[in-house]
């Protein structure tokens, strides 16, 4: 699992239907005190969170509330105005002395790249020193502000093949970014029958590290393995020269890392 | 690493020092986005937002007018970045009357009996509720053109040798005449 540091900004992109939600999923699993900011319906019929309806007094009496005030998963259902309710959220979060956790789905909405509102940018910048994790998902890289980019410890970036998103990634964080995103394998989810053809991929971004691609198949780093293999030159010409299919377009995905559609058997999952 | 520094603590994942038994958040940082006391606090925050109510949908907003540079500095008192031309609006305001009131002021000075200040502005509010009244303004090239004349003729009145004969034919003609007694004998 990818994991999630405390008091971080963590940023995730990818397409719809890429694995952005699923991702979130599995890190809300083990946090015990986070609002999400549901502006899209995604946690509508999930019985494990408690919902508040646009109504910032009583998100704040719930956070509050007391002897509760030191666990609470809350889907915060905004109104018609996004950034207000955002705003009200925001603040709310911001008075509790505990570290607490800030998710939101489509981030694009209260941080584009036009127009980031005051407030969004105090919060990316001082939000550590609260003690507040920002989770921020969007389908466009190039859709959110580079404040929220530039100050992220973590970015998750899925298989994307549209230019500008590729323009994006190259933008910030070098060619070779962007040549891993294209290369990584994307998730095939069968809407009607409510199955995973294909795990996906997905890269990895932490601050001060090299990219890495995190594989959801195997639960590790396709790097790790790599760097192993470069390790022991010996073992990767005997795979080689062996002839295997599979391992000459594993070694000509390289740093890229790209293990494609064909290289992973199917896994029925239903969880994604 | 720097003096006063906890040897035993180490930066956790995150970059947050790890292990400390403080955990407040720094009250410089609270007021960043969430200022004030607990109950001013609670006070401030809305039951309801975005009250749909308040705008159904597909009621369409009436969209003031478009003002002008001039208007939206009138409205500010010219305090605001434009310029307001005084001069322009000296020349209005005089136009106002049409210039009636200063060819009667120029009158009675030539027939010797000039308006008092009382006097002068009655003349002028007058002629001023009547170009109010007719629509007259600086805005219209007719009047303007009318003003125009009558303060040409004003000057002529004033400054010409026709203007002092004219002012002549005006005294003589407010002059009292001397009545003719009944049954004098005309002198031989």
């Amino acid at each position: 699992m990818i994991e999630l540091g405390q008091c971080e900004i963590v940023s995730v992109f990818g397409p719809m239907a890429s694995g952005k939600t699923f991702l979130i999923g599995q890190w809300l699993k083990n946090v015990n005190r986070y609002v999400r900011f549901d502006a899209t319906g995604e946690t509508m019929d999930d019985p494990t969170v408690e919902h508040i309806w646009k109504s910032p007094k009583a998100l704040y009496e719930r956070l509050t509330k007391p002897n509760y005030e030191h666990y609470f998963r809350i889907a915060y259902h905004p109104g018609n105005d996004l950034t207000e309710d955002f705003q009200w959220v925001v603040k709310c979060l911001w008075r509790l002395q505990v570290d607490k956790v800030l998710v939101c789905d489509e981030f694009h909405e209260v941080c584009n790249v036009n127009e980031t509102p005051r407030f969004v940018q105090t919060m990316m910048r001082y939000a550590r020193h609260d003690k507040l994790a920002v989770i921020g998902a969007s389908q466009r890289i190039a859709d959110v502000h580079k404040l929220f980019t530039s100050g992220s410890r973590k970015v998750i970036i899925f298989f994307s093949q549209e230019e500008r998103d590729i323009l994006a990634v190259r933008n910030r964080w070098g060619s070779d970014a962007a040549e891993m995103v294209e290369n990584l394998r994307p998730l095939l989810y069968d809407d009607l029958s409510k199955t995973t053809r294909q795990v996906p991929q997905c890269l990895v971004i932490s601050k001060g590290s090299k990219p890495q691609v995190y594989d959801f198949a195997t639960g590790g780093y396709v790097n790790d393995v790599e760097r192993r293999t470069d390790d022991t030159p010996d073992e990767s010409e005997a795979g080689s020269e062996a002839g295997s299919g599979e391992n000459d377009r594993e070694s000509e995905g390289g740093e890229a890392g790209g293990i494609r559609e064909s290289s992973q058997p199917s896994i029925e999952r239903t969880d994604i | 690493m720097p003096k006063g520094y906890p040897k035993n603590k180490q930066p956790a994942e995150g970059g947050a020092i790890g292990g400390g038994e403080s955990t407040a958040v720094r009250a410089q940082i609270r007021e960043m986005l969430a200022p004030g006391q607990e109950e001013d606090f609670k006070d401030s925050l809305p039951e309801q937002t975005s009250n749909d109510e308040s705008n159904p949908e597909g009621e369409v907003r009436v969209r003031r007018k478009r003002r002008t540079k001039e208007e939206i500095a009138r409205e500010k008192g010219g305090s605001s970045g434009v310029e307001v031309d005084k001069r322009l609006e000296r020349a209005k305001t005089k136009c106002a009357g049409l210039g009636a009131a200063g060819m009667v002021e120029a009158g009675f000075s030539m027939a010797g009996k000039g308006l008092n200040e009382k006097e002068s502005e009655d003349v002028g509010d007058q002629f001023y509720l009547i170009a109010q009244k007719t629509g007259a303004s600086a805005d219209s090239w007719l009047f303007i053109v009318i003003y125009t004349v009558c303060l040409i003729a004003k000057l002529i009145m004033i400054r010409t040798q026709l203007g002092e004969e004219v002012g002549e034919w005006i005294k003589k003609m407010f002059e009292p005449k001397e009545e003719k007694q009944e049954g004098a004998q005309p002198q031989s």
